[in-house]
């Protein structure tokens, strides 16, 4: 049934490990954003 | 029953999604995404009026600042 929607190429695995990465790396992103915009209200606060 | 959930609950299933987003083209997309975001609201915010952190005089220029100190502390100059 999955394997219908496979338009890239990628084994269930190697689909795994990417996301395995890619999450925390964009959970990351979003820390790091999250404390410049903080970090930027406390000094300059638009609001 | 779906063997190939690792974990449970609504995101089980998300890795799913690099069989139909390339990843390559993918991580390309949000790079350049992001860059052009990014740079589009620092222009826009440095050509607002009072936004703009070059001239908003926050915090008070380090002249002016040290010109108050001096007139503070009596100095002549």
């Amino acid at each position: 049934m999955a394997e219908k929607y496979n338009l890239t190429g990628l084994t269930d695995e190697e689909a795994k490990e990417f996301h395995s990465i890619f999450m925390p790396s964009m959970y990351g992103w979003f820390t790091l954003v999250v404390m410049a915009h903080v970090l930027t209200h406390l000094r300059f606060p638009w609001i | 029953m779906n063997t190939m959930m690792t974990k449970t609950g609504p995101q089980a299933g998300m890795w799913q999604i690099w069989k139909i987003l390339d990843p390559a083209r993918t991580l390309w997309a949000l790079t350049w995404f992001l860059i052009v975001l990014g740079l589009l609201i620092h222009v826009l915010l440095l050509k607002s009026d009072d936004l703009n952190w070059h001239t908003d005089g926050r915090p008070i220029p380090f002249k002016d600042a040290a010109a108050y100190k001096r007139a503070q502390a009596g100095l002549p100059y």
